[in-house]
């Protein structure tokens, strides 16, 4: 187990050091770089704490949208019939093979959290507020482990080009449905945006909370890991049969 | 001949497809837009606004109604390409095997041009039930100038088409193929040339038509750009609008016969 670990952070090692540049070039250009020009005019930020408190977050989901982005070259890298078959005979058998594919996406997973949490720490006192985003990155963490076990299975059983497609096709289902919820639906939340602000604010601030969310929180994260270990022993079954679909 | 077509039906299909897909969602969401305008939310805040006094809902929704009835040439003339046939040619190295079959060259052009207008046609067929259909939704005219500009957006297409296919057809190596892809550059260099100074022209003339300080309303405003836009761009449209079809008969028969040459010099 513990050898294939470092063959997958050694053969992926290109595509982790992209991720890891896009986090954090991305995060100092949007969240420290506008706040140090706003600083060298004179002003002062610390008044309009919502701006920063969007911008913080609209950073934390971008850094994980770019894991989810560059997920699939995980799976690409060992797209070989021969690789398949050898490491299906060998001890680890195709679940270690599997199982070092899922930790590996949680390594990461867990890397942009830290990364987070470490970049609001350092931004915070550039940008004057406390914004306190570790908490959106800790429900994104889960967020992302609930996608990826939907993600991960065709994957592993068509291929990365496979998988690539289904993930497209979920996009654009996404976004279709959205867009008609937006010419069709009930806008009237857009009405009392400020209170929709105030409401982000307080529970990034853990004030004013409802203990039914607090529930669901809970629920969404044991839910969210279930999924994940669910998705592991189906890719576990699939393996061998994805493997027909390689092109090598 | 029907092997041919079929032949490069099953090559253009992976491109063919997804464009097809996007044409047909545009469609759908044109007329999805449309009646949010008579039902959803697009009529709740933004025609039915009693904030709004200037009129910008109906201005919006004219906006929306030219951008998608524009949109679907734009798409769907992408099934005008063929080059896909020309590039999966260069592997298996169809040029010489195709000695052992029964093929002339003008077969083979006919059949990639038979491509072409089948393209065509899906897309014209595709821009009539989407005008059509909006048309009747908004009460907008739709007729022989909607459809030539449709055939406008042809032209712009085989202008490129033509010359890149020439090159195209004849290149026999991956690298000479790159070069190749670049040719269209030798139309668009000259057209952007030609209508830069009459784009300089415009944009002067709109700034002196609407000063910054003056406060003219917005219907005033969109209907002295459009007699600018007509006066400055639309006499040269209406001149050539009877000819359109003639124009796009002539670039593909020039399309076709520098093809054609291509073909029959990369048989030596």
């Amino acid at each position: 187990m513990k050898g294939l670990l470092y063959k997958e952070l050694v053969q992926n090692k290109i595509m982790l050091v992209a991720v890891g540049l896009c986090c954090i070039f991305s995060s100092f250009f949007m969240g420290i770089l506008p706040f140090m020009a706003v600083m060298a005019e004179g002003d002062d930020l610390s008044n309009d704490a919502s701006f920063t408190v969007i911008m913080m977050i609209f950073i934390t989901v971008l850094d994980y949208f770019f894991l989810l982005c560059f997920q699939g070259n995980f799976f690409q890298t060992d797209e070989r019939k021969k690789w398949a078959y050898f490491i299906a005979s060998s001890p680890e058998t195709s679940v270690g093979q599997v199982r070092s594919k899922y930790f590996l996406v949680i390594i990461c997973d867990m890397g942009v959290l830290i990364w987070s949490y470490f970049f609001e720490n350092i931004a915070n006192p550039i940008q004057g507020t406390i914004t306190g985003t570790t908490v959106i990155s800790g429900l994104l963490f889960f967020v992302h482990l609930f996608l990826s076990a939907f993600d991960i299975p065709f994957m592993i059983r068509f291929g990365a080009k496979g998988g690539n497609m289904v993930h497209t096709v979920m996009f654009v289902l996404m976004i279709a449905v959205g867009g008609i919820y937006l010419l069709f639906g009930d806008l009237s939340f857009f009405d009392s945006i400020d209170d929709f602000y105030d409401k982000i604010l307080n529970f990034l601030h853990g004030e004013n909370i409802s203990d039914w969310l607090y529930f669901w929180l809970g629920l969404f994260i044991w839910i969210s890991m279930g999924c994940y270990w669910l998705s592991y022993r189906l890719s576990c079954k699939f393996y061998l049969k994805g493997v027909e679909h390689y092109a090598k | 001949m029907k092997g041919l077509i079929y032949r490069d039906f099953c090559l253009v299909k992976k491109n063919w497809i997804p464009v097809f897909c996007i044409s047909v969602g545009a469609v759908i969401w044109n007329i999805l837009v449309q009646l949010s305008f008579e039902y959803g939310n697009f009529k709740k805040y933004l025609l039915d606004d009693p904030n709004d006094t200037s009129g910008a809902g109906e201005v919006s929704r004219v906006m929306i109604y030219y951008i998608g009835l524009y949109m679907i040439p734009y798409l769907a003339l992408i099934l005008m390409d063929t080059l896909s046939v020309v590039r999966a040619d260069l592997p298996v190295k169809w040029a010489t095997n195709r000695k052992i079959f029964p093929v002339t060259a003008l077969q083979w052009t006919v059949s990639i041009y038979s491509i072409k207008v089948i393209g065509l046609l899906i897309a014209i067929i595709l821009f009539l039930i989407n005008g059509s259909i909006m048309a009747h939704m908004t009460g907008n005219i739709f007729g022989i100038y909607e459809f030539n500009n449709m055939l406008l957006f042809a032209c712009f297409y085989l202008a490129f088409d033509w010359v890149q296919m020439a090159f195209m057809v004849r290149v026999r190596t991956e690298k000479e193929m790159n070069s190749a892809a670049a040719s269209p550059l030798l139309v668009l260099i000259p057209m952007f040339a030609l209508a830069y100074p009459k784009c300089k022209s415009y944009a002067f003339k709109l700034e002196t038509l609407f000063p910054e300080d003056a406060e003219i309303e917005v219907q005033e405003r969109i209907s002295q750009t459009k007699g600018l836009l007509q006066s400055e761009f639309g006499v040269y449209r209406d001149a050539v609008a009877p000819y359109l079809w003639l124009i796009v008969l002539a670039l593909f028969a020039l399309g076709f016969y520098l093809t054609y040459l291509g073909i029959k010099r990369r048989e030596k």
